[in-house]
């Protein structure tokens, strides 16, 4: 089946329900994000290769009351059903890290319903070069107007200063896409590099890193509209 | 293996030569030396944005950096910082 826009909750329900046997994968997305572009792309794409299961698109804001059933706080989000339960939820900016996701649920999937000799794929992961790693980064610091790469997720920050950090943004309303730094080592360590930065979080405007929480709070002392003035920028 | 306030400030010291102007560091950590809110005051920073006067600050200590866990730093110019305790 090919990927199915969602545009009501009528709908949703139907759909959702429908053949509770087959692999049901939820995309959650918004209009403004234009990570999100990228990703329905990719997501598109993957839709295409496994036409034996089912692919939902949903704009997240359009359809408020779906949102909140799975408590959407960041997008783009994905969530993977079958035999009507959630077997997964991801939240992530990275089309890779998706694609690598879905396959991991599909492997777990076959082998739990066969059994039996289901042979691991994890040796087709393949080595990132540098090049790849900064073009990756390039991607993922502009993949939202306004980045976080932070550690956990907005809403279970790992670290006080995440904690700080996401509480600043939502108390200023500014809307961010968001990567969680401890679940992608490489991710991790070749940031601090590319940036010159060595903590976490790191903000980043437009592509460009503005700084960790101390600059972002002495910012915002000096100038309250500081969100407004970088992304004007 | 810890740091101690003293530690930093040397290390400021002797890489800043005559722009050290001053430098106000607290141990945050109750001793464990791996917390620390630096406030670095000096010329030197005359001219740079927020993120070029961290990041230099986080060149100067480098090697204590990889050790400390949480470690916050203000920079201001000698006349930013005779502004702001005015």
């Amino acid at each position: 089946m090919p990927l199915f826009e969602i545009t009501s909750n009528k709908q949703f329900t139907e759909l959702s329900s429908a053949n509770p046997s087959t692999l049901k994968t939820l995309f959650f997305y918004a209009d403004w994000a234009h990570n999100c572009a990228q990703a329905i792309e990719n997501y598109k794409k993957t839709s295409e290769q496994y036409p034996e299961n089912e692919f939902f698109s949903i704009d997240a804001e359009a359809n408020p009351e779906i949102s909140e059933i799975f408590d959407i706080s960041a997008v783009p989000y994905y969530i993977f059903i079958k035999e009507s339960s959630i077997i997964k939820e991801l939240s992530s900016a990275d089309p890779q890290e998706f694609l690598n996701t879905y396959k991991q649920v599909i492997a777990s999937q076959s082998a739990s319903d066969n059994k039996s000799t289901s042979k691991s794929s994890d040796d087709e992961e393949e080595e990132e070069t540098e090049e790849q790693l900064n073009e990756r980064l390039k991607q993922l610091t502009a993949a939202a107007p306004v980045m976080l790469f932070m550690k956990g997720t907005p809403s279970e920050p790992k670290c006080g200063f995440s904690r700080q950090m996401v509480g600043i943004l939502r108390e200023h309303q500014v809307r961010f896409g968001f990567f969680d730094i401890l679940k992608d080592d490489t991710v991790r360590q070749g940031l601090k590099k590319f940036s010159d930065w060595p903590t976490f979080p790191q903000l980043y405007i437009n592509g460009e890193l503005v700084g960790g929480l101390d600059i972002i709070k002495e910012s915002l002392e000096e100038d309250p509209e500081f969100f407004t003035q970088s992304l004007a920028n | 293996m810890s740091i101690t306030a003293e530690e930093l400030d040397a290390k400021i010291k002797e890489q800043l030569k005559e722009d050290y102007y001053q430098t106000i560091i607290e141990d945050t950590s109750n001793g464990c030396g791996l917390n620390f809110e630096c406030i670095v005051i000096s010329d030197i920073f005359k001219g740079m944005t927020k993120l070029a006067r961290a990041r230099f600050i986080n060149k100067m200590l480098k090697d204590e950096l990889e050790i400390i866990h949480a470690f916050s730093s203000k920079s201001y110019t000698i006349e930013e910082w005779s502004n702001k305790r005015v």
